[in-house]
């Protein structure tokens, strides 16, 4: 993986296509995090930009990380349309009228961003270190969330498996989604989950 | 990055439309294959790429159950198949197996039909920035067959493009096609690849320039292939074996095609018609057969031996030749079109060239000398010969003069050694043999003292081409020289008398027939290997007159056979087994007979196994594809209805058997009996994200304890999704027992070919195979009770 070089590719990469008479999708409505955009090709981003690009650096919505840039790692996951998607792999011209929610999109007290920020449990660790991929792991989280509103240990599992977390923080993280999806049962911060049981 | 522009199709006719249309316009279903491939470059940058998206497509993306059939619209997400009710019901094993496809964003951005229509899996082919000269895309050498294989087939490459050898022979021989069965010393099957291509390769073998091993990978590492010994080899194997020379009896044409010249062109126009059941007479104004073979090319280069036991095979085969019959002199050409369906002129290029110099016409016209040497064996030279020409007739008339007794033979030529037009292995092997060579001389003069020659006046030549490479020579009058000789041959080239045919070559209906010409004849003076593919192209066109059907037999250049074996370690064998190139005057002529024998037979099998194979050991990675296979689904596209298994297809640019503007549309699966065994498993270096490094599906029916139905498909084992027919062969009609499951593992990978470091595939296919058996068997109600997991477990 080479997000770094990926990165300042992305960077260097003119606004306007060369040598295009005409872009065939002059301009994309998003709906992000609620709020309706329009943005013009050529002027706000490029005709061959992924969403994870036009989020970023359009839109400023800098929660979305890019890591790998290949849909390897899943650091870029946002919501589109209720599926969790890895936005380096959309083409940005694919996801006119979508409806996306990015981790800002998250209220502060959504019970996702509270889990991850409290996490700590003996044995279990913190589910967040150096903090890279908790956006993704947020957003694929959230994805389950929306669809089961209290999963298994089982089925957070299987939903965060697209999901690397570079630090190894996989049972803090999975602690995190169980306790948030359990957090209307008053279960406070450090409590032993027991999301197997269910 | 190449330019992207997009396109959301409203509807299918205008995606097809657009496919047609727009240059660089590809189908975009989920994108995560297409763009991800696009956003790595791995491409050569192209025009500007159009992704039409079939997204908008009202109606591709439902499962519904039509009759007994589950249908699948192409554009049918990953995760909502894997979800789907019905499916999870019905197809509970397909269902697995879209489970088991990346990673839960993947599947919920992927599609059914992208999956099937991805591009093959190999870090070479898929490598970001296109860096690798890949075969598949076009490039002549396959990475991964010197480089990492790890990843890579264990069931041989596909043959996605010609080879270099191929590319290179004016035969255009499927080298890597008999090559690969000499592998295995399966010489019989060789011999009848090479004969469809090539009817005397006992000749070609042994003076053919073979300019297939110059294309030759091989010759990177270490020493090209001895394709010509390996051809030799199967030639003479040829001439023990009439059988295989005659192939199959075909019931009579009731056409007849008269042959003149029974050169190589004549008589592999004679092989291929005859072979084609049409009745074939040759005519040849000789008193023995072979044209060139037998009068041109010297006997110390191709024995006689060796061209009597092909024309013996020619007679064998039921061809007729009428010897010292010289068409334009014992019979016109009327009367031969007059009494033939068809007409072959393979009269070759036998009109010596001149050059209007005094004295010329005291000097032996170089192919007249070999003649006179081939008729007369005992015919002897003396003195002092000179032979002015460059060229490989100048140098066989040297060599033949210095063979019969000349006591000096002087090669006088206006080329510079290196323009020289003879090969130069010929060069150098007259050279040893005692040859003087004078190169930039030009002949000013015949001297003659007393009307017999006394030498020729020479005259220096400073350069031969002209700035754009044509015949210009450039003679320095100011430097001369003098060179005594008792006989000169002219040997500066050959020409085609085409007055006694010329006027016959247009086709004509009515009482008299067409003529077709081929070989020198048509070329002027080429090699025999070239004479060969004319030859067989004139047997193409004369059949087509006579049948209007193709030539039978005939893979067309571009055919993409059955997949080629590429040994472990073939990059480091080093040693080359069989001759080098130039092979002694002595071994070259040997007239064979009992050489095929079991002396040689590892040594061939050891040789065959250094090629390369320059073909494809790219993976087809799809989990879906051997699901769909397992269980006998079709696909519906735009255009037909095919089934999964014939989907795939290795080619330059391409996964499947697709048209350009082909859309897949659905995947039409049939409702398996719910007492079938289904079984999905995949291996994996994670267990989620990764490609397979093997998958395998298994259907399997069991009734009252006997198999009576099985399919195995393998993926990311081959090019294409691999049915594991020995396998199948071996459970069909046995008992379903722990026994059976273990023969058939075995048979499944018997047929296997690792490459240096991808031994372990084969073992995981093999547990693979046994355990979905034993795990099929148990759902089929069959005797075992205990289902084990897949490899994956415990890992």
């Amino acid at each position: 993986m080479c997000s770094h070089s990926a990165q300042s590719a992305a960077t260097e990469r003119s606004l306007e296509a060369p040598g295009a008479e005409r872009p065939a999708f002059p301009t994309i409505a998003l709906r992000v995090n609620g709020q309706r955009h329009e943005l013009v090709a050529g002027r706000d981003f490029w005709s061959g930009a992924s969403l994870a690009e036009v989020l970023r650096d359009s839109l400023g919505l800098t929660g979305v990380k890019v890591a790998c840039d290949q849909g390897a790692c899943g650091a870029c996951t946002v919501i589109m349309d209720k599926r969790p998607v890895l936005s380096c792999l959309v083409l940005a011209a694919q996801a006119d009228g979508a409806d996306i929610l990015t981790v800002e999109g998250l209220a502060d007290d959504d019970p996702l961003i509270v889990a991850f920020a409290t996490q700590s449990r003996p044995g279990h660790g913190t589910a967040i270190q150096c903090g890279f991929c908790t956006p993704g792991m947020i957003m694929a989280a959230k994805a389950l969330l929306l669809r089961v509103a209290r999963p298994t240990r089982e089925q957070v599992v299987a939903a965060l498996a697209g999901n690397i977390c570079r630090c190894g923080c996989y049972e803090g993280i999975v602690d995190a989604v169980v306790r948030a999806g359990r957090s209307g049962d008053a279960v406070r911060p450090g409590e032993p989950s027991e999301g197997r049981a269910q | 990055m190449t330019q992207i522009r997009y396109h959301a199709a409203a509807s299918l006719q205008e995606a097809g439309q657009l496919l047609r249309s727009e240059p660089g316009a590809r189908l975009l279903a989920g994108g995560t294959d297409l763009f991800g491939a696009l956003k790595d470059s791995i491409h050569a940058a192209g025009p500007p790429v159009l992704l039409v998206d079939l997204k908008s497509v009202p109606g591709l993306d439902r499962v519904t159950l039509e009759g007994r059939e589950v249908v699948i619209g192409a554009l049918t997400r990953l995760a909502d198949l894997a979800s789907s009710e019905l499916v999870n019901e019905r197809l509970p094993m397909l269902a697995g197996a879209t489970g088991a496809v990346a990673s839960p964003q993947l599947r919920e951005m992927g599609t059914v039909g992208g999956n099937l229509c991805q591009e093959p899996r190999c870090w070479y082919y898929r490598h970001p920035g296109d860096l690798f000269h890949c075969h598949r895309k076009g490039g002549e050498l396959c990475a991964a067959a010197l480089g990492d294989d790890r990843y890579h087939s264990i069931f041989g490459a596909a043959r996605v493009a010609d080879s270099p050898c191929t590319q290179a022979c004016p035969n255009h021989t499927n080298i890597p096609v008999y090559v690969d069965m000499l592998r295995d010393l399966e010489v019989e099957t060789a011999a009848g690849t090479l004969l469809a291509q090539n009817p005397m390769p006992a000749i070609t073998g042994r003076i053919c320039p073979h300019l297939c091993e110059t294309g030759c990978n091989r010759a990177d590492i270490d020493e090209p292939v001895s394709i010509h010994s390996l051809e030799r080899e199967v030639g003479d194997y040829v001439l023990e074996e009439p059988a295989v020379f005659r192939g199959s009896e075909v019931a009579p044409s009731g056409c007849s095609v008269t042959v003149v010249g029974s050169g190589p062109a004549g008589l592999t126009a004679a092989y291929y018609l005859r072979r084609a059941s049409h009745a074939v007479t040759v005519l040849e104004r000789e008193s023995r057969a072979g044209g060139a073979l037998s009068f041109a090319i010297p006997s110390f280069r191709l024995s006689r031996a060796v061209v009597d036991r092909l024309v013996d095979l020619y007679v064998s085969l039921g061809v007729r030749f009428r010897l010292g019959v010289e068409v334009g002199r014992d019979v016109t050409l009327e009367e031969v079109r007059a009494t033939s369906d068809a007409v072959i002129v393979a009269s070759g290029a036998c009109v010596a060239s001149r050059i209007g110099i005094e004295g010329e016409d005291a000097t032996v016209a170089g192919l007249d000398y070999l003649r006179q040497a081939a008729i007369d064996e005992q015919w002897r030279e003396s003195g002092t010969v000179l032979v002015i020409g460059g060229g490989n007739v100048a140098v066989d008339s040297a060599m033949t003069a210095l063979a019969r007794g000349a006591e000096r033979v002087t090669m006088v030529c206006l080329e510079s050694r290196e323009e020289m037009p003879a090969f130069e292995s010929e060069i150098a092997g007259a050279l040893q043999s005692g040859m003087q060579l004078r190169t930039g001389w030009g002949p000013r003069g015949i001297r003659l003292e007393g009307g017999a020659v006394a030498g020729v006046d020479l005259v220096r030549c400073s350069s031969v081409f002209d700035a754009n490479g044509a015949f210009c020579p450039v003679l320095d009058e100011s430097v001369t020289d003098f060179v005594a000789a008792e006989k000169v041959i002219l040997a500066v080239g050959q020409r085609v008398d085409r007055e006694w045919f010329k006027d016959c070559l247009v086709p004509e209906t009515g009482a008299v027939s067409s003529a077709f010409v081929c070989g020198d004849a048509e070329s002027g003076p080429a090699t025999v290997v070239a004479a060969i593919a004319s030859g067989r192209r004139a047997a193409a066109s004369v059949h087509r007159l006579l049948t209007g059907a193709d030539l039978p037999g005939q893979a067309s250049s571009g055919d993409v056979g059955d997949l080629l074996a590429v040994d472990a370690g073939s990059g480091a064998r080093a040693t080359r087994v069989l001759g080098e190139g130039g092979e002694g005057p002595a071994e070259a002529a040997s007239d064979s007979a009992g050489s095929w024998s079991a002396l040689f037979r590892s040594d061939i099998a050891e040789e065959a196994r250094r090629c390369l194979n320059c073909s494809c050991l790219a993976v087809s990675p799809s989990d879906l594809a051997p699901a769909f296979i397992a269980l006998n689904a079709s696909v519906q596209t735009s255009k037909r209805l095919l089934a999964v298994e014939e989907l795939f297809a290795a080619s330059v640019g391409a996964s499947t058997a697709l048209d350009d503007d082909e859309i897949v549309l659905a995947v039409r699966v049939p409702l398996p009996d719910p007492a079938d065994g289904n079984v999905f498993q995949k291996f994996r270096e994670r267990k989620s994200v990764d490609f397979p490094i093997v998958n395998l599906a298994v259907h399997l029916s069991v009734v009252g304890g006997t198999v009576t139905d099985a399919r195995l498909c393998a993926g990311a084992v081959a090019p294409v999704p691999l049915r594991l027919r020995v396998a199948e062969k071996a459970l069909v009609g046995r008992q379903a027992d722990l026994a059976a499951c273990e023969r058939a593992a075995q048979a499944a990978v018997a047929s296997s070919r690792m490459l240096a470091n991808n031994g372990y595939k084969r073992q995981i296919l093999e547990v693979m195979v046994r355990r979905s058996l034993e795990e099929a068997v148990g759902l089929a109600g069959g005797s075992l009770t205990a289902a084990t997991g897949g490899p994956d477990d415990g890992r």
